[in-house]
């Protein structure tokens, strides 16, 4: 983010593999040494243990929240890139080093912009489900940004000729976001009411639901949101488009192909007409659909909210040539003729009045020109429109309807549904029987059929009918109706045209474009009679297709929304069998007088219990719910693409081995792996060989990375002191409602000298802390109240500290060179109780964090970046082999190495094996050996020490940076263990090489027992160069001030300290007096409090303004603000 | 009004009797160890500067009111009362200044002891071995010691075993006495600090506490709480009339009654003598007599003894700083130079104060000695005579 965003990923950094403890402490110590490092792990964060291995359960939880400073400080620093959820594709010698090719994982959440304000969990339909797709970090990971999990589209999805998302709308009608869930289906279907009730839902045929009992009733449930909305008094209405554009597109035809392309068209902008031949719109939808099935107005609603959107439709306006149509002007389109010819049996008898074909015979029925059909009918076919035209036959007051058809019940086209619908009602089933021929002179009198037996499996996987030898019959009949399927009537194009194939559909070449550019068709003149959905979705790929033809587009992207990977969730196998709900319907008796719709749908409870019983299969359903809330944050994009990275590694730092995919490298030699650790490893091992590696690392990598030279003091924008900005983070709208903080932002700019209060979307996200940035430069804001979850402004982390308090502090101070001692921050967040508290009472407290806030912003003033300046110059007393090491890293890394081999303490006597020890001199241009000395005492501090030793009989004073005792018979040297202030350094540094003077460093005897000498060595050199890695020891420029004065020396300062920052110096009464070693302070004022007599003071965080600002909330001062 | 006020005051002090001689100046501990601050210059200032307020207003509450100055003066100017009275008018019409030490918790418990409903459990330091009853004739007065206990644990003072102590010396001479449960401070700190409203609440409550018991006689072992009764009881309470008695002078009129013997403790010691005792209540021959009365105790002095003692470096919590600690070391080092093997004081305060500049980090070795109260050297080796 701050730094490592996409575009600033290094050309060339260390490879730091895999999560964990260990690869924590490499990375400090690296990146602390001026190495630039990419870190990379399969796992969501770097704290958990990858690869579900669970080594490390029984080290306490506390020690996780141990690290979250540490974590903080390392994962945001300047020369880490920290790549989660990233796994390495290959790794190829190059040079001297190693071309390393990462591949990170879609980052549906970008941890660099997540503020962790929840509202995406908030609005997530599944948040109170088993899995929720979003779920915080966890506690000790301090980003506590949200973690999406999300997998291969659901099933039904796949299914879905359109790809309505119904994982998602069953989601939402679980939640009972009726409406959104109507949104959902809309992206992808315009006539959600009308599939609702004639879809042949493959989705229901997908369904996982049905491994535990019956598949959910998707269908249904669509139906059920789109009756939902008309039971609310509203009607359809759809996305209206973004903008408009100029080429006009003709559609000929208005059935399910043509309304689909149509509404996607004008979706995109352009000028869509419709023309339709008919009087009526909805092609086969009103003529082959009968409407106790399908309402009328239902299907008007739909085709009007097209409409509405601006798509003109020609209504009676047979298209007779498509080439005037171009002439016209239009600049493409698209054929959705249909099927609606009625194919012929081909039998003696066919020409008879009383023989209909089926969509003939429903045309009538739903023009309205048949409305009696008296006697008995006949019905030949097994499809749904057989169904629809018996039961229409039944309807129009026919004594007797029976279907016949050739094969079994279970093999007929027709949705079971319709078929038992069609039972209860009255309809015969004659199956096994086909015609041979129709009976009678002027009118029908009979049929003549013959039995079928049931033969071989066909390419359709039924079984072939064999008509059997002689079993021809009479069955009496009035009328005929033939159902056997449907052809394009091609007599109004004037039956030429060139690109239909012989069967009479249309041949596209090039997606869904004909050999003619421009000139396009989809639906059943494509594909044959098929479904409604199916000639849908035809209708929308049309409608893409002629978008890229007019807008010139080759190659469209793959849109990937899924997550290609990860499986779906395990069906459930204790889920108690849950019945699968039907709609309710009339009465079949009552139901066959008229033509008013059977089913009654759904109601509320229904549906909402139908929809729990989703599995919710890709756990994320994707119903960009999230997205809409964290529009202005962007972090959530379901559509993330993942990525490559390619860059040179001069070395690779291996810390879980599984990470690796090629294991031989680990014996490679700019290979260093921490080690494999078992339940028996405490944490000072893996510390120990984190810093080990790391200190390997650096060695075959002198030249690499950057020391820094000279001040880095940056120009810190000051302003004007009597001007006050006051910012107020609304962290995404979650931290009050908006009308208690705008109240807040009135009464700020109502105090005196406050130049400019204003609402910041979020505090943390890169263009909200610009916008205050901007903000202060402008109007010259000298002294800043920034009210946010961020509670000072210091650069340090302490354990209360998270990503984004972090964040704000790096994006302002660091990042865009605002001063950190011109801001006054509070932790409003914590204070407010958003949820419990009235609005009244959340402003009040706001009202009151804010005048104290105003009140502590008149004790703020500029303060100095003061330095201390460090070389790189090493004095290592000790000749074994950890000094020998540590002294040719260090010499390698450009440090000016003086290395005493046999030293011994002045009145003691040199041990016996030191004694022995073959003294090797250590070659290096650097290195200065001394074989023998006596040390005499050591003095001074970090960057200026004083080591006096006696050199063959010769006192000598040895200035060096930093000293270092390797031998153990030297540890008096250090100060001693049980030193005050010494206690809590494994809690913040988990350094094994401190004492309680910085820059002094010793080798114990316990680290010895842990690891080799070599690692030793090693992992001390790496962390000398962290501490000599830039060139001066930045002061802290809000570390606590003594009054030497009042200092009585007691020491308790120096005991609470966790940094090594405050150290005694003599004063003139003959005694100590404190002094804070500002380069170590981090300001956390701990020493202040300790003070027994107040002699330790902060510089703005004063013991003035405290004495000041307590009678003030408790007696009532002047107040601030009115 | 404050000038009336302050008149009043320079008068009844004795200010005006100044001859600016300047022996307080160099008599004053705080001003010899290098402190901008002199009594004289201060008394100069309010006599004829007044208008200097800045200057009075920062130099009255740099006083420790050890009294020493007032030893010293030839003209009997009482100027730790004149301190302690300014500190009362400046409070009252320029709001409670100074610093404290530890932020003013000290004080702030103190006041916390003004609120009538208080209830406490300062009982927990009485051991089975201890006898007291809570109502009866004759009272101990137990101070401040079981908080201080608490909150100087730091520094590992154990100021309740003077308690303890005092109440094993009352059950020696058979002796029950009433101990209160709701006990309030003193309010000693807070008269010196000029909170004369509170400190005068706890008087109060206090005196009624114990008249509830069915007191008469009130014991106490320190100083401080004894000075306070004895000094300004009878100016706050109408009526007053219980009898005050120093546990010190108890002890001596029971020597003086024979057939009693000490078991001998054979150690070189010397004595700190705290200001409140030794100046304000001159007690400075009883704590004296009785150690001598000890076999084999051999009692040496240090270079500034009897009345005039230097300070423990302290008073009442404030001023806490590097000049205090040097005074406190100065004072360490005459113990040193003494060659005693053990310092004894009669102070709880003294013995906080001196505590804590042993317990220097870097040099504390070279000030360390022994440090005990009387009463635990008292209640150790009495015993009566077995003839």
């Amino acid at each position: 983010m701050i730094n490592n965003s996409p575009n600033k990923i290094p050309q060339a950094a260390v490879l730091l593999l895999g999560a964990g403890y260990g690869a924590i402490k490499a990375a400090q110590d690296m990146a602390e040494a001026g190495k630039p490092l990419i870190w990379v792990t399969r796992a969501p964060h770097f704290l958990e243990v990858p690869l579900g291995k669970a080594a490390f359960t029984e080290w306490p939880e506390d020690l996780n929240f141990q690290f979250r400073p540490l974590y903080l400080r390392v994962t945001r620093h300047p020369l880490v890139t920290a790549l989660t959820r990233t796994h390495v594709e290959s790794i190829v010698r190059e040079g001297e080093g190693y071309r390393v090719t990462l591949i990170q994982e879609s980052p549906f959440v970008d941890y660099d912009l997540c503020t962790g304000c929840a509202r995406c969990m908030e609005v997530c339909p599944l948040k109170d489900t088993t899995s929720p797709p979003l779920k915080r970090t966890p506690p000790y990971c301090p980003s506590r940004a949200l973690d999406l999990d999300k997998r291969k589209k659901a099933p039904c999805r796949e299914a879905c000729p359109l790809g309505v998302n119904a994982q998602a709308y069953i989601a939402l009608i679980a939640a009972g976001r009726f409406s959104e869930a109507l949104e959902v289906i809309r992206r992808d279907n315009p006539l959600p009411g009308i599939c609702g009730r004639v879809c042949h839902h493959p989705c229901e045929v997908a369904c996982r639901r049905a491994d535990v009992d019956a598949a959910v009733a998707i269908c249904e449930l669509k139906r059920f949101a789109a009756d939902w909305e008309l039971k609310a008094g509203k009607r359809p209405t759809l996305p209206p488009a973004g903008h408009k554009r100029q080429e006009r597109v003709a559609i000929v035809g208005s059935g399910p192909a043509g309304l689909s392309a149509a509404y996607f068209l004008a979706r995109e902008g352009f000028n869509v007409t419709v023309f339709e031949k008919e009087s009526q719109l909805g092609g086969m939808l009103r003529i082959g659909i009968n409407a106790f099935r399908l309402p009328r107005d239902i299907l008007e609603m739909e085709i009007k909210a097209i409409e509405e959107l601006g798509v003109e439709f020609k209504t009676s306006c047979p298209v007779t040539n498509v080439e005037e149509l171009f002439e016209e002007g239009y600049k493409a389109v698209i054929l959705c003729l249909g099927a609606h010819r009625d194919l012929k049996l081909g039998i003696p008898g066919e020409n008879l009045p009383q023989v209909m074909g089926a969509v003939e015979m429903l045309k009538q029925v739903n023009m309205g020109s048949l409305k009696k059909l008296v006697g008995r009918v006949a019905v030949i076919g097994g499809g749904n429109s057989a169904i629809d035209a018996a039961r229409a036959a039944l309807r129009l007051g026919a004594e007797e309807v029976t279907i016949f058809y050739r094969r079994e019940k279970g093999d007929m086209p027709a949705l079971a549904k319709e078929i038992r619908e069609a039972e209860e009602e009255g309809v015969n089933f004659t199956f096994r029987t086909a015609p041979v021929s129709i009976r009678g002179t002027s009118t029908v009198e009979a049929v003549e059929f013959i039995r079928m037996e049931m033969g071989e499996p066909d390419e359709s996987g039924r079984r072939r009918p064999i008509p059997v030898e002689g079993s021809q019959f009479l069955s009496q009949a009035d009328y005929v109706i033939v159902a056997i399927g449907q052809e394009t009537d091609w007599s109004s194009l004037g039956g030429e045209f060139r690109w239909k194939d012989d069967r009479g559909r249309i041949v596209c070449l090039n997606g869904m474009m004909t050999g003619r550019p421009g000139l396009f068709a989809a639906g059943d003149v494509v594909t044959g009679p098929g479904t409604v959905v199916e000639s849908m979705a035809q209708g929308r790929k049309a409608a893409a297709d002629v978008a890229d033809y007019l807008l010139g587009i080759e190659v469209r992207e793959n849109e990937v929304t899924s997550f290609p990977g990860a499986d779906y969730k395990e069906v459930p196998k204790v889920t108690e069998k849950l019945e699968r709900v039907e709609a309710r319907s009339r009465e079949p008796h009552l139901r066959v007088k008229d033509f008013s719709e059977i089913s009654h749908g759904l109601s509320e409870d229904e549906a909402i219990y139908e929809a729990k019983r989703c599995i919710q299969c890709a756990v994320c359903c994707e119903c960009l719910a999230c997205e809409e809330v964290c529009r202005s944050i962007g972090a959530i994009d379901h559509t993330r693409l993942p990525r490559t990275i390619s860059f040179y590694a001069p070395a690779i730092v291996v810390a879980r081995e599984e990470e690796l995919a090629d294991k031989k490298m680990l014996s490679e030699k700019q290979v260093h792996y921490i080690g494999s650790f078992n339940e028996a490893t405490d944490i000072v091992n893996v510390l120990m060989a984190g810093s080990a590696a790391a200190g390997r690392a650096i060695m075959d990598t002198p030249s690499f990375g950057e020391r820094k030279k000279g001040s880095r003091r940056t120009r810190l924008f000051q302003g004007d002191e009597r001007k006050i900005g006051v910012f107020i983070c609304t962290c995404n709208g979650t931290m009050a409602p908006t009308s208690v903080l705008e109240n807040l932002t009135h009464l700020a700019s109502l105090m005196p000298g406050v130049e400019k209060s204003a609402l910041v979307f979020s505090a943390c996200h890169p263009q909200g802390a610009e916008q205050i940035a901007r903000e202060v430069r402008k109007n010259k804001l000298g002294r800043n109240i920034l009210l946010s979850c961020a509670c000072c402004p210091l650069e340090f982390q302490c354990i209360s500290c998270n990503d984004q308090r972090n964040r704000v502090r790096l994006h302002l101070f660091n990042r865009l060179g605002l001063d950190r001692s011109r801001f006054e921050m509070v932790n409003m967040r914590d204070g407010l109780g958003y949820g419990m508290w009235s609005d009244n009472r959340m402003l009040a407290r706001a009202r009151d964090l804010l005048r104290e806030s105003y009140f502590r912003l008149q004790f703020l003033g500029p303060l100095q970046e003061g330095q201390t300046s460090l070389g790189r110059s090493v004095l290592i007393l000790g000749g074994s082999e950890v000094g020998i090491i540590c002294a040719r890293i260090l010499d390698l890394q450009g440090f000016r190495v003086r290395l005493v081999h046999r030293c011994r303490i002045k009145g003691e006597e040199l041990p016996s094996d030191v004694a022995r020890r073959s003294l090797t001199e250590v070659e290096g241009q650097g290195v200065e050996n001394i074989s023998e000395a006596i040390v005499w005492g050591i003095k001074g501090h970090l960057g200026n020490f004083e080591t006096r030793l006696e050199i063959e009989g010769r006192k000598r004073v040895l200035n060096s940076d930093i000293v270092c005792l390797t031998d153990l018979h030297l540890l008096p040297l250090a100060i001693p263990e049980g030193t005050f202030g010494l206690k809590k350094f494994y809690r913040y540094n988990f350094a094994f090489f401190n004492t309680p003077q910085i820059g002094l460093y010793r080798v114990m005897p316990r680290t010895l027992k842990r690891v080799s000498a070599g690692q030793a060595g090693a992992a001390l050199a790496a962390h000398v160069a962290s501490a000599a890695a830039e060139a001066y020891l930045k002061d802290h420029e809000l570390s606590p001030r003594v009054d030497e004065t009042r200092c009585r020396g007691c020491g308790r300062c120096v005991e609470i300290c966790p940094f090594r920052a405050v150290t005694f110096k003599a004063n003139s009464f003959g005694f100590y007096t404190a002094q804070v070693l500002r380069y170590n302070c981090v300001g956390c004022g701990g020493c202040v409090g300790r003070c027994p007599v107040t002699a330790m003071d902060m510089p703005y965080f004063s013991n003035r303004f405290l004495d000041d600002i307590v009678p003030f909330i408790f007696e009532g001062g002047k107040e601030p603000c009115r | 009004m404050v000038d009336v006020r302050l008149d009043g005051l320079v008068k009844n002090k004795g200010l005006f009797q100044c001859l600016e001689c300047g022996k307080c100046a160099t008599s004053c501990p705080r001003c010899m160890s290098g402190k901008e601050y002199s009594p004289r210059l201060l008394a100069h200032k309010v006599i004829a500067e007044r208008e200097d307020e800045a200057f009075i207003e920062n130099a009255v509450w740099e006083c420790l009111t050890c009294d020493l100055c007032s030893e010293r003066c030839p003209s009997g100017v009482d100027f730790s009362g004149f301190v302690i009275e300014m500190r009362t008018l400046l409070a009252e019409t320029k709001g409670l200044k100074g610093y404290r030490a530890h932020d003013g918790a000290v004080h702030s418990w103190m006041r916390m002891m003004t609120v009538p409903e208080l209830k406490q459990n300062r009982l927990g330091w009485i051991n089975e071995d201890l006898k007291v009853s809570s109502t009866g004739e004759i009272a101990y007065f137990v101070g401040c010691a079981p908080y201080f206990d608490v909150f100087f644990s730091g520094i590992e003072v154990n100021t309740l075993a003077i308690s303890r102590d005092s109440v094993r010396i009352l059950n020696f001479f058979d002796v029950e006495p009433v101990v209160l449960a709701d006990e309030r401070c003193c309010g000693h700190d807070l008269l010196c600090t000029g909170d004369r409203k509170n400190f005068e609440i706890l008087c109060r409550l206090n005196y009624e506490a114990f008249k509830d018991a069915g007191v008469k006689e009130i014991v106490f072992s320190c100083p401080e709480c004894y000075y306070v009764w004895k000094e300004f009881m009878p100016q706050v309470c109408k009526g007053f009339d219980l009898k005050v008695t120093l546990l010190l002078d108890l002890i001596e009129r029971e020597v003086n009654r024979g057939g009693m013997t000490f078991s001998p403790f054979s150690r070189r010691v010397t004595y700190q003598d705290p200001c409140r005792l030794a100046r304000m209540v001159d007690k400075v021959e009883v704590p004296r007599k009785l150690l001598r009365m000890i076999p084999q105790l051999r009692l040496v002095e240090m270079e500034h003894f009897g009345h005039g003692a230097v300070c423990c470096g302290n008073s009442a919590f404030i001023n806490c700083d590097a000049y205090s600690k040097f005074i406190q070391i100065k004072r360490l080092k005459e113990a040193r130079a003494t060659k005693a093997q053990m310092m004894v004081t009669s102070c709880p305060k003294c013995m906080i104060h001196l505590t804590c500049a042993m317990r220097d980090k870097v040099r504390g070795g070279e000030w360390n000695m022994e440090l005990v109260d009387i009463h635990t050297i008292l209640a150790r080796e009495m015993g009566w005579f077995k003839g």
